[in-house]
């Protein structure tokens, strides 16, 4: 049986392995919205590539801090920590998409790397919260920059929908699978206990 | 026995429901004058799953 103490290390070891992979994901799509800028490929202003740079490092900093500390409850075992970390996640890059062309952006496809990683961690709840805020923040982006064709963005939207919903059974599915091996494993270990106890100096096989 | 049948009724609504969102969902895909249109899809994709779910989860006799 897991304890309430055991889900909080999970949880804070979780977040601080999404921690590291935020400095790598953020330091490879930095140098390319560079590398774009200084080619032409996109128009991101540099004073907006220096402002993402400043706010995900002290998010980043930020979020090491609390997990440094161990911002751990009994019960709520920083559970409230991964919707932010998530929610900021998937506000930068909104901000990063919008100022790279909008529903143009060759920076889209980051969405993805936050939603199916998040629901491969999480499951099903943490799918519907990645779908739901990238809804909204897609929607402001073509607020912003608006698009010649919203069929196609329609569309887009209903495509993540669809990945969202389907990492998150896929990921529901693979917890049930470990839920159940667990069990089964702390069954076994209980019979080989209670055998061990029949087979001693005391038993009476 | 007649609480049965009053849920049948009531998933049958649901189902007609759930048609009515897929409807709304492709109108408002295809026809979108605005993108503030496509907040309404969360609305309308958990909607449409949450009465499948209650339809297939009755199918079953679960409830």
């Amino acid at each position: 049986m897991v304890t309430w103490s055991q889900g909080a290390e999970d949880e804070q070891r979780t977040e601080q392995s999404k921690v590291t992979i935020r400095w790598i994901v953020v330091t490879v799509a930095l140098a390319a919205v560079t590398y774009m800028r200084r080619t032409g490929t996109v128009d991101t202003p540099w004073p907006v590539i220096v402002a993402l740079t400043a706010v995900i490092t002290t998010l980043n900093l930020g979020f090491s801090a609390v997990l440094r500390r161990g911002a751990v409850s009994p019960r709520g075992a920083l559970r409230w920590l991964r919707y932010v970390t998530t929610g900021s996640d998937l506000a930068i890059i909104s901000v990063l998409v919008g100022y790279s062309g909008g529903s143009a952006s060759p920076f889209y496809y980051v969405y993805f790397i936050v939603l199916v990683s998040n629901a491969v961690r999480y499951g099903m709840a943490m799918a519907v919260f990645v779908a739901l805020v990238y809804n909204v923040a897609y929607v402001a982006v073509l607020m912003v920059r608006p698009a010649t064709d919203l069929t196609a963005e329609g569309a887009k939207i209903l495509a993540f929908w669809g990945v969202a919903l389907y990492a998150g059974y896929l990921a529901a599915r693979f917890q049930r699978q470990t839920r159940i091996l667990q069990a089964y494993e702390e069954t076994i270990l209980s019979l080989r206990a209670r055998l061990g106890g029949r087979e001693g100096p005391g038993g009476s096989a | 026995m007649h609480s049965r049948r009053l849920r049948s009724r009531t998933v049958g609504w649901g189902l007609v429901a759930a048609a009515v969102f897929v409807i709304a969902l492709v109108l408002v895909t295809w026809k979108a004058t605005s993108p503030l249109l496509f907040l309404l899809y969360p609305v309308l994709v958990l909607g449409v799953l949450a009465l499948l779910a209650m339809a297939v989860l009755w199918a079953l006799k679960h409830f």
